[in-house]
């Protein structure tokens, strides 16, 4: 099983080398720098992370093909591998629609966005291979049934879930998985002594939007339509995740979409995970955003390797 | 006396632009500028991001950026994490970009001018963590902002030719990046410095970078290499500064259509010697270094060596840089 940490990019640079320093002496085997719309341009922000650390490799992304095209990011993918070698992975998805309609790039059809998704990873695949760059993975994030299966066309699928109940869901619309294809989880996470999670907004944010990101199939094949529906009506005034969406989500369900436990608590977490079938799990916002979280991701790890 | 720096392109190998990040300090290096070559090599941030990382103390410039190939939040972005990177040694160059590159990849800016000078103020204002709504041409902007916790001073240069471009460079640019025959640079320099005089500004506020093909043929640079270069600055060369030059016209519109028709290579039978010593700076080091010294007197205050780079170009570039040194009494 392989860990993951999905790197704060809201942090100073300093503070984010700081961090990721921490964490690939401390074990944790991938290091996810995600692009827009956090303020930092994660390919120029993969290479400073690539300069100072050693063992970790360095995921792009969530990279966008609608912000950038596919020639775009073979290009940025290409200059890293040659400028710091076969350290790099790929993360690939539309991105948020809000945010990227405020900068002018539109969805387009939205019946054919997982088609033409598929098309701009199959794409990017094939010519990072011509050009002899065969070490990078190229993982698709996705979350609503269609994304999942198209997934396959990609090397693994990153999946934005925390219930085991909905991971193993997402393992069987995946069907037979190909021979090398990864599965990953990616869920909101908090991992510390004691930890408070009520009190813990930046968790319950991160787990509001996951929430609000559930799609309609989803949401029925969970029950949770009627439940996310006072969210969805606040989020639609608001335009934004703030206090009040995340109030509207009562905290059982909250519970679903975030990791809120102790270290032992996560190992037990990571080995549910591996035992339904997944191959990695990158513990995301808000475990990256300070050293105090990532030491705790490493303690984890460590209490991990004691005890598996 | 003018900096003396290095300019790399994205379509140079990174041991090459490596090599010259890593030893950029030991040669007297001041500056390395990142032209982007559209679609081709390296990606200019990336590239801008491990030249920072592997130079020490040397400014590290984009030079430049075309604007309307990337979408304008992406370079703000890339701006800001870059002067992060280089803790105050970035500057952000950026320009329309060259006219056959911008047809190559289908772009077309109807106003060129308008629309540069639109991007270069959004851009300001985003680094001074400023919500921006705004269309324009290039870009359609809805309550964004970069969310930053307080402005970002990030130095604009701009890479730029015509009279138009010369004056919005003179009034809003910290610096600009000419290139170009000598007597146009001679134009173009004048230009700027009225311009931002009349903006109010002093004539030391607008830096003049000037970068043309070097070929030092003292260290076995190919001929057609540089011939090809040549023929690229040529073929992007507009009609107004074309008229400035005591050349044969119609062999430069020659040039020119064999450039659009069939590539620069094609063109390269056209170059003669004549219209070399026009447009780069080549010869023995001393010659070279000569004619940066004419340059820095008509006003540059930073000169550019390469590309292209081919030959034993490590030891030429070694030797132009000694060869400064020398003069600088260094």
């Amino acid at each position: 099983m392989h860990w993951g940490l999905a790197v704060n990019v809201y942090d100073t640079v300093q503070r984010i080398v700081e961090k990721c320093v921490i964490a690939d002496q401390g074990g944790i085997d991938w290091l996810w720098i995600t692009d827009f719309p956090a303020v930092r341009h994660a390919p120029s922000l993969a290479a400073v992370v690539a300069e100072n650390v050693k063992r970790s490799r360095i995921g792009v992304g969530l990279v966008s093909p609608l912000l950038y095209g596919p020639a775009q990011i073979v290009q940025f993918m290409s200059t890293l591998i040659d400028n710091y070698g076969e350290r790099f992975d790929l993360l690939i998805g539309p991105g948020d629609r809000t945010h990227l309609s405020r900068i002018g790039i539109d969805y387009g059809n939205i019946s054919t966005l997982v088609t033409r998704l598929v098309s701009d990873v199959t794409k990017i695949r094939d010519e990072l291979d011509e050009r002899g760059y065969d070490g990078v993975r190229v993982w698709l994030g996705a979350q609503g049934p269609k994304m999942i299966a198209a997934s396959i066309n990609a090397d693994g699928v990153l999946l934005n879930y925390t219930d085991p109940e909905m991971l193993r869901w997402a393992l069987s619309v995946l069907g037979d998985i190909p021979k090398g294809f990864q599965v990953g989880a990616f869920p909101p996470a908090f991992i510390a002594e004691n930890p408070d999670c009520g009190k813990e907004y930046g968790l319950r944010k991160s787990a509001a939007t996951v929430a609000m990101g559930v799609g309609r199939a989803v949401a029925l094949e969970f029950g949770l339509t009627d439940i996310l529906s006072a969210a969805r009506k606040s989020l639609r005034q608001k335009q934004s995740i703030d206090q009040d969406v995340v109030d509207a989500i009562d905290e059982a369900t909250l519970k679903r979409f975030a990791l809120c436990t102790t270290p032992e608590g996560a190992c037990d977490y990571v080995k549910t995970l591996e035992r339904i079938g997944l191959d990695m799990v990158t513990f995301g916002p808000p475990q990256g955003t300070s050293r105090k979280l990532v030491k705790n991701l490493v303690k984890t790890r460590e209490y991990w390797d004691d005890t598996a | 006396m003018y900096r003396a720096s290095v300019g790399l392109t994205t379509n140079m190998k990174a041991s090459a632009t490596g090599w010259v990040a890593k030893n950029a300090a030991e040669l007297g290096v001041d500056g390395i500028w990142i032209g982007e070559d559209i679609g081709l090599g390296q990606d200019s941030f990336v590239l801008a991001s491990a030249t920072l990382l592997q130079s020490k103390g040397v400014r590290v410039g984009t030079g430049i950026i075309p604007i309307a190939i990337h979408n304008i939040t992406t370079l703000a972005r890339a701006a800001v994490t870059l002067q992060e990177i280089g803790e105050g040694r970035f500057v952000f160059g950026v320009g329309i970009g060259g006219i056959q590159d911008l047809q190559r990849m289908d772009v077309k800016v109807k106003r060129p001018v308008t629309a540069l000078g639109e991007g270069v103020d959004v851009l300001k204002r985003l680094w001074q963590a400023e919500s921006v709504t705004q269309n324009a041409e290039i870009f359609h902007l809805q309550d964004y902002s970069l969310r930053l916790k307080r402005p970002v001073e990030i130095p604009v240069f701009l890479g730029v030719r015509g009279p138009q471009m010369l004056k919005l460079a003179g009034r809003i640019a910290d610096g600009v990046i000419l290139s170009g025959p000598f007597d146009y640079l001679r134009y173009a320099i004048e230009v700027i410095d009225k311009s931002s005089t009349e903006a109010g500004r002093k004539q030391d506020d607008v830096e003049k970078i000037v970068w043309l093909p070097t070929i030092p043929t003292f260290k076995g640079m190919k001929e057609k290499l540089a011939k090809k270069v040549v023929a690229i600055v040529v073929a992007d060369m507009p009609p107004p500064i074309l008229d400035m030059l005591q050349l044969n016209r119609e062999k430069l519109e020659r040039i020119q259509a064999e450039v659009a028709a069939n590539g620069p290579k094609a063109a390269v039978s056209l170059i003669d010697q004549e219209i070399m010593d026009m447009f780069a700076i080549s010869g023995s080091r001393e010659h070279m270094v000569d004619l940066f010294d004419q340059l820095g007197g008509m006003g540059a205050t930073e000169v550019v060596l390469g590309p292209p780079f081919s030959g034993e170009w490590r030891e030429a570039v070694s030797e132009i840089f000694e060869e400064i040194a020398l003069r600088r009494g260094v």
